[in-house]
């Protein structure tokens, strides 16, 4: 609502009582927009990080500034009353005291901290910046955060510029010097005991560290708050690249994630067996022109009494399916796959071949599903489309090569699913209401590690 | 007051009692003493000049003669020093709860359906017009209603019983407002029979003794009545639009820390204006239509009918992943500081620059520019993504839309010279929609319609959805948003009274029998709860019963003794058996009429020089329930802390005196002693608003233990 503003002259009140002053909505003027600041600064963070010594608690009295741009904050509560920034020479963690600092201290902003009067001081080995220290037990010193009340004192905001790239390095690179640092390590993942598991424990809310397995050697601990937004998701299976701030508790090196985006694991892992095959089907045993019965696979029709129907061609056999000529108004058909279970393996990936011919619009797709029960109901259980790449477009005629699937991964699932294709069309009369679409099936495999 | 009842019973003579009032007095006298024609003692006025008889009645008579009675309708005098004097402290008369007082215009209920209480904002500002009014204090004797265990108020806004005026006011005053400009016209009725009253006033007033306080409240009135032989048509429209800034409560540490005792921590300057964050509006106007018919002199019979439709708006602060605005919040003042050298430091800071103590409105600006925000499947659908400005600083409306019918009817009966009967029947329907409203979003793009209390239930995805409808909704400025709701309340009170005038001893007795049904009706499918928040909930029907009696024994005209009982039920307020009517309709567990048991005995003495009143008072609450709301800093989460079956005792006692030291010179005296416990150990349960079951349950030991709140001793000279 907005609100009528009262002038301040006593006669325009006398007036007031017969014309009341409804009509005088002021709208107030917007702040200009942020400018930055001109504050400079004056040291690099290096330059504080050497000069502080082991073990001790410094009170800085200079009046030097540092700046650096924000790399991590609250914004998904993994780092808790906590900001990170870095220049090009190193990186700090400064204690706040307050909540919803990433409102003010957004990733990509640069910032000044003005010096005088803060901490330097370390948790755990940790050197951070905090505004004061609590001596109750004289041998751990520990380090206040800054109160709220001072941020603005302490803390000059300057433009929003681009994130530092973060500096992809190698374990032996991980020393202490790297504290706080933005940084990307190559060809990692998380040990098997810890795939698939929350990232932390949201229920109590507890921090859980989670073993990262680089694959030239060396690891390091993943560590996630139970107050990070994204505890509760499934750490992933697979190997890749990691993101995060470095930090380090004694001698225990850690990373800490902004968000999951920091975590791309869905490739093949490097370490146990190797990629395996999990399931294969190439139909070379099934009997031609005849429905494809292979044991454990299930050929159903749901509407149309079409099936799934065994072929070849120059000596390749596969399974094809379509609706034409069979003048049945609605055509599904599932063939679903025996059950796969992926407990045992990790960074599962789905591939076929297919073919279309005649296309005119009918459908083929694949599923998964989790709680299909094995039946001859199909339709009765929840499934998902899985992302692939079937054939299409081949109107006049046969296509003459195979479409890959593409790696369709399954990495998301985990214990006993269910994959089946589904084709869905129908030959109804008149020319343009038929999708015969006839499609051919071929080369199922599952591997995984 | 003695005038205005002349006014509404003899209409048309006015009467100046001062100049008159003797030789009334004596025919009054002659009147009792020869009771054959007694149709005078049957109006109200006339009990006036009982009591005056009183005064001068020679007591050497009074053992075979009638006892005139006391009066109720001139105003007690210790609720009177309790108004002026008591109230300012927050006295609650007989430690009632507001829901104990009613208010009526012209005989039309103006109690709310939802917490009980009157809604004497609706008429502020009118005080020209509202002298025609009674108050009832305590179930007594009652010519209008049932009465309230508190007190009843009737006010009668007709304009053929306003006391003519042609009135222009200036008022200055130093509280709320500044100046107050009123201009009254009431014409009397003329020869036609018709009667015209207006009013109109104004309240304004900008940092009048706080800083970045503000009110602007027009009001209007507007009466028309027309008499035909018998009847009397009425019609009335009265309202106010009130603008006003909401004062918040500080701590003592913010108010030292300002230096002042006036510090308002809702205001910051933005571009050089004051800008206050909390404000409030409200208009309800009101339309009156009254009809009276007397066919004869002993039967009357009243009936009206009125509309009320209007909203209240409550702007605010509201805000999501960011530091909380308020400037005195605890966290930001030295104390939170537990290092002494921060504490002192963040002290030194707010002595250096005071306007920390104020709203930085730039900085919300500069939070909601920052935040660039993506937002995934905008409305709900897969893939449709916004990327721009998501304010974390909004200013809101919380709206509360209200529509009202009423309707009552009231026979007045004179069933022998001795004997009064009122009966009475009054409909109520109230409709209450309440909503959010985005107002400004202070630099930012867009808000979105999440809950950000339930933001970490993150095994429920669906549970930051305010609307499920309508999953991660852009809101921009005018939007509703957040709780959606309309609550549905009806009650239909049908009750009789009977009072009787005997020469020696005084006797009421009455009875009410009511009917209430409530209903929430879900406008928003809400994502913590989906399976109750959407829809119709179950109507919830109360029906109960109030009985009251009295005997006053009239030792002599100055002398009077008086008992008076009263068993009542009452159901609880919606919000006391609600949980969170905003996010669901899940209810109490058990939901039962409140019980209470009243008594009050008296002893009233009516002399020439003194006057003096000493009540006693005793009152058992039986099954009573309370709810309260608020954030909690642990849970970081609205609460609502439940109390079910309370037992409360009351017991006190009322002295009243009145000295007349000369003609011009009185002085007045009153005391109240009271005693007001938990009678019983209650139940307990706590939930949090955003979570579907309670946190907490238990047994509170507080038997014995006092109401808070509330003053056991009160002096007054």
């Amino acid at each position: 609502m907005k609100y009528p503003t009262i002038p301040n002259y006593t006669l325009l009140f006398i007036g007031s009582l017969f014309l009341w002053p409804l009509g005088c909505i002021k709208n107030l003027d917007q702040p200009p927009l942020n400018e930055g600041t001109n504050v400079q600064a004056t040291i690099a963070i290096r330059t504080l990080r050497d000069g502080h010594i082991p073990g001790n608690t410094e009170r800085l009295i200079d009046n030097q500034i540092i700046t650096g741009i924000v790399t991590a904050n609250d914004a998904n509560d993994n780092f808790y009353k906590t900001i990170v920034i870095q220049d090009s020479t190193a990186a700090i963690t400064i204690r706040l005291d307050g909540f919803g600092l990433a409102a003010d201290y957004p990733l990509g902003k640069r910032l000044f901290i003005r010096l005088n009067g803060l901490f330097l001081g370390e948790y755990g080995g940790m050197l951070q910046l905090g505004g004061g220290v609590d001596k109750t037990n004289p041998s751990f010193p520990e380090l206040l955060p800054i109160p709220s009340p001072l941020f603005a004192k302490v803390i000059a905001i300057g433009n929003q510029e681009k994130m530092p790239e973060p500096l992809l390095v190698k374990f032996e690179q991980l020393k202490d010097t790297m504290q706080g640092r933005l940084i990307e390590i190559d060809s990692v993942e998380l040990a098997p005991s810890d795939t698939a598991k929350p990232f932390a424990d949201y229920v109590n809310k507890e921090t859980v560290s989670h073993t990262l397995r680089i694959c030239n050697g060396g690891s390091l601990y993943l560590r996630t708050s139970g107050f990070a937004s994204f505890a509760a998701v499934k750490t992933p299976r697979g190997n890749g690249r990691i993101k995060g701030i470095y930090t380090v508790f004694g001698s225990q090196k850690q990373l800490l994630i902004r968000d999951t985006a920091d975590v791309q694991l869905e490739g093949l892992r490097c370490s146990g067996n190797g990629p395996r095959i999990l399931f294969y089907e190439d139909f070379e045993n099934i009997p031609i022109n005849n429905f494809v019965q292979i044991n454990a696979w299930k050929n159903i029709a749901e509407t149309g009494s079409q099936f799934f129907l065994g072929k070849m061609v120059s000596n390749n056999r596969y399974a094809e399916i379509s609706a034409f000529a069979t003048a049945q108004p609605a055509i599904a058909t599932w063939l679903v796959l025996p059950p796969i279970n992926l407990n045992s393996s990790s960074s599962e990936q789905l591939s076929f071949l297919t073919k279309d011919a005649f296309d005119n619009g009918a459908v083929l797709q694949v599923y998964i599903s989790t709680n299909h029960d094995g039946g001859s109901q199909p339709w009765k259980a929840r499934w998902t489309v899985l992302k692939s790449t079937i054939a299409k477009g081949s109107v006049n005629s046969i296509a003459t090569k195979w479409t890959q699937s593409g790696k369709v991964s399954l990495s998301s699932y985990n214990g006993t699913v269910y994959i089946a294709f589904k084709y869905q069309g129908n030959d109804l009369p008149g020319i343009n209401n038929k999708k015969t679409t006839a499609f051919q099936l071929d080369e199922i495999k599952i591997v995984g590690n | 007051m003695r005038i205005f009842l002349f006014i509404y019973f003899l209409i048309g003579l006015l009467l100046n009692c001062s100049a008159q009032s003797l030789a009334i007095q004596k025919k009054i006298k002659n009147q009792f003493l020869d009771s054959a024609d007694f149709n005078l003692a049957f109006k109200t006025s006339a009990d006036f000049h009982f009591s005056e008889a009183g005064n001068t009645s020679d007591e050497g008579n009074a053992a075979q003669a009638f006892v005139p009675s006391v009066l109720h309708a001139s105003r007690d005098l210790f609720s009177s020093i309790a108004a002026f004097h008591y109230n300012t402290r927050r006295y609650r008369l007989k430690g009632l709860a507001p829901d104990f007082f009613q208010a009526f215009i012209n005989d039309i209920p103006m109690n709310q359906l939802t917490d009980g209480m009157a809604t004497w904002s609706n008429w502020g500002g009118l005080n020209e017009i509202m002298s025609n009014t009674q108050s009832v204090i305590g179930l007594t004797e009652n010519d209008f209603s049932f009465g309230a265990l508190g007190s009843a108020t009737y006010i009668n806004l007709k304009a053929s019983q306003l006391r003519p005026q042609t009135t222009l006011s200036f008022f200055l005053s130093n509280r709320a407002y500044k100046y107050r400009f009123a201009f009254t016209k009431v014409m009397p009725i003329n020869k036609r029979g018709w009667a015209l009253a207006f009013s109109i006033s104004n309240r304004m007033g900008n940092n009048v003794v706080v800083p970045g306080s503000y009110m602007l409240a027009p009001a209007y009135f507007f009466s028309v009545d027309k008499k035909i032989p018998h009847q009397l048509f009425s019609f009335v429209v009265l309202g106010v639009m009130n603008y006003s800034s909401r004062s918040a409560a500080t701590t003592k540490e913010a108010i030292a820390l300002a230096g002042s005792n006036v510090y308002n921590p809702n205001w910051g300057y933005q571009g050089g204006v004051m800008r206050n964050a909390n404000m409030q509006y409200q208009h309800f106007p009101m339309a009156l239509f009254s009809h009276e018919y007397q066919p004869a002199d002993d039967l009357r019979f009243s009936s009206s009918i009125a509309f009320s439709t209007g909203e209240k708006r409550i702007t605010g602060l509201d805000w999501y992943q960011a530091a909380d605005p308020r400037p005195d919040y605890y966290r930001y003042l030295p104390s939170f500081q537990t290092d002494s050298l921060l504490r002192l430091q963040v002290l030194q800071l707010y002595q250096e620059n005071p306007s920390l103590l104020q709203i930085n409105w730039d900085r919300l600006y500069q939070v909601n520019r920052n935040s660039v925000t993506l937002i995934k499947n905008v409305d709900g659908i897969a893939g449709n993504q916004l990327l721009g400005l998501r304010s974390k600083y909004i200013v809101e409306d919380r709206v509360l839309q209200q529509n009202k019918f009423n309707a009552s009817h009231r026979i007045n009966f004179q069933i022998t010279p001795k004997a009064t009967l009122l009966a009475y029947m009054q409909f109520q329907l109230q409709q209450d929609h309440a909503y959010k409203q985005i107002i400004d979003l202070l630099g930012g793009e867009f808000y979105v319609d999440w809950n950000q209390f339930a933001d970490d239930q993150l095994t429920n995805k669906d549970a930051l959805q305010n609307d499920l409808g309508r999953p991660n909704r852009i809101l921009t400025v005018g939007d509703s948003f957040g709780y959606n709701y309309i609550m549905r309340l009806q009650k239909f009170t049908a009750g009789t009274h009977v009072n009787a005038k005997l020469p020696r001893v005084d006797f009421f007795a009455g009875i009410e029998l009511s009917e209430q049904t409530n209903q929430r009706i879900g406008l928003v499918r809400n994502g913590v709860f989906p399976m109750n928040s959407l829809g119709k909930s179950d109507k919830d029907r109360f029906s109960w019963l109030a009985i009251k009696a009295g005997l006053t024994y009239k030792y002599n005209g100055r002398n009077y003794f008086y008992f008076n009982t009263s068993i009542i039920s009452k159901p609880p307020n919606i919000n006391d058996y609600y949980i969170s009517p905003r996010t669901r309709s899940t209810k109490s567990e058990l939901v039962r009429n409140e019980n209470i048991l009243s008594a009050e005995a008296g002893y009233i003495l009516n002399a020439p020089l003194v006057k003096c009143r000493i009540n006693l008072y005793a009152a058992k609450f039986t099954n009573g329930m309370s709810r309260t709301s608020f954030y909690h800093d642990g849970y970081r989460n609205l609460v609502n802390y439940g109390l079910e079956n309370i037992s409360q005792s009351h017991l006190g006692t009322e002295m009243s005196a009145e000295f007349q030291i000369s003609p011009s010179l009185r002085a007045t005296t009153g005391i109240a002693l009271a005693k007001y416990t938990y009678a019983n150990r209650p139940t307990f349960s706590v939930a949090i608003d955003n979570e579907d079951f309670e946190t907490e349950k238990g047994v509170l030991y507080i038997k014995g233990f006092p109401l808070a709140f509330l003053q056991s001793v009160a002096k007054n000279l």
